[in-house]
């Protein structure tokens, strides 16, 4: 009798947790799934260019720029780590601390992006210019666009998290931004090496 | 098989070792951009920068992002879609 009062979602999140899953967390991770195929796409689409069509216009583009912008990108990933481990601690002022730290760490990167975008335009390289220039623009462009998201999802957390939203037993909204946001970085550390390295 | 229970409450047993992994992350990208700068054969430095490349995502992945320690159902839903993505490029590369 009990077992029949029992709601569908109840015995689903039930079935998770058997598991060993939380289905906020699997959520997010089939949103990145669908984020990989995302990129995917447009990895490929500037990786067929970039292989079948080399263009000359790939010289002009500043390694060392977005080398320094891949660090500042790199360290932010460590300080929301570090964020999420100081609220899973209870450290409220260490959490909101290295959230403060990695929100500025994003708007130096969208800046720095902001100011290759600006060089190239002033050299002649635009979105509309050449078939290197705009799967170059759509594919940086559009991961410029997800840190920019990122920034706003890490301030509204850091809003929250001043309020006295999440502690030690309840973290689960910082994990998850978290997962967004390392997400991002890896998408960069696949594109730093495929448009500028290789 | 039970996977491991989820993160959502509760500390974590034991502490990451996030310092070095951002540490190596650090030291790796500074080599490929030493290398980058090199007199190396294209297809040498290519191949040590996609090994970089994957090194450097999979332990943001795994240690950031705490796969390695998560149930590994959530490693499934996001290595179909990372495969199919390496089939796609090596698709695409083909035509």
């Amino acid at each position: 009798m009990s077992m029949a009062s029992h709601s569908h979602s109840e015995d689903l999140h039930r079935a998770g947790k058997a598991l060993g899953l939380d289905h906020t967390k699997l959520g997010m991770w089939f949103f990145l799934a669908s984020e990989v195929m995302f990129f995917g796409g447009l990895i490929a689409t500037f990786t067929h260019y970039k292989v079948n069509h080399p263009a000359p216009e790939a010289a002009a583009l500043d390694v060392v720029l977005v080398g320094i912008n891949t660090f500042v990108l790199l360290t932010s990933s460590f300080t929301v780590v570090r964020s999420l481990a100081a609220i899973e601690e209870g450290r409220r002022g260490a959490f909101l601390a290295y959230l403060g730290v990695t929100i500025v760490l994003g708007i130096a990167f969208l800046s720095g992006q902001g100011y290759e975008f600006v060089s190239l335009y002033r050299d002649g390289l635009t979105l509309t210019s050449t078939l290197f220039g705009s799967s170059f623009f759509t594919l940086t462009g559009f991961h410029g666009l997800h840190v920019l998201v990122g920034v706003i999802w890490a301030i509204v957390t850091l809003l929250r998290g001043a309020r006295g939203r999440f502690s030690a037993a309840d973290f689960m909204g910082v994990e998850i931004f978290g997962l967004y946001w390392h997400f991002v970085d890896v998408v960069w550390i696949v594109l730093f090496t495929v448009i500028y390295l290789i | 098989m039970v996977g491991r229970p989820a993160t959502s409450t509760g500390t974590r047993s034991h502490p990451a070792p996030y310092g070095r992994v951002f540490l190596v992350l650090v030291l790796a990208t500074a080599a490929e951009l030493v290398l980058a700068s090199s007199s190396l054969g294209a297809g040498v430095r290519t191949s040590i920068f996609l090994l970089f490349t994957l090194l450097k995502a999979g332990l943001v992945v795994a240690f950031f992002m705490h796969l390695r320690r998560d149930s590994k159902y959530y490693s499934y839903v996001i290595l179909f879609p990372a495969v199919m993505l390496l089939f796609f490029i090596l698709l695409t590369l083909a035509v």
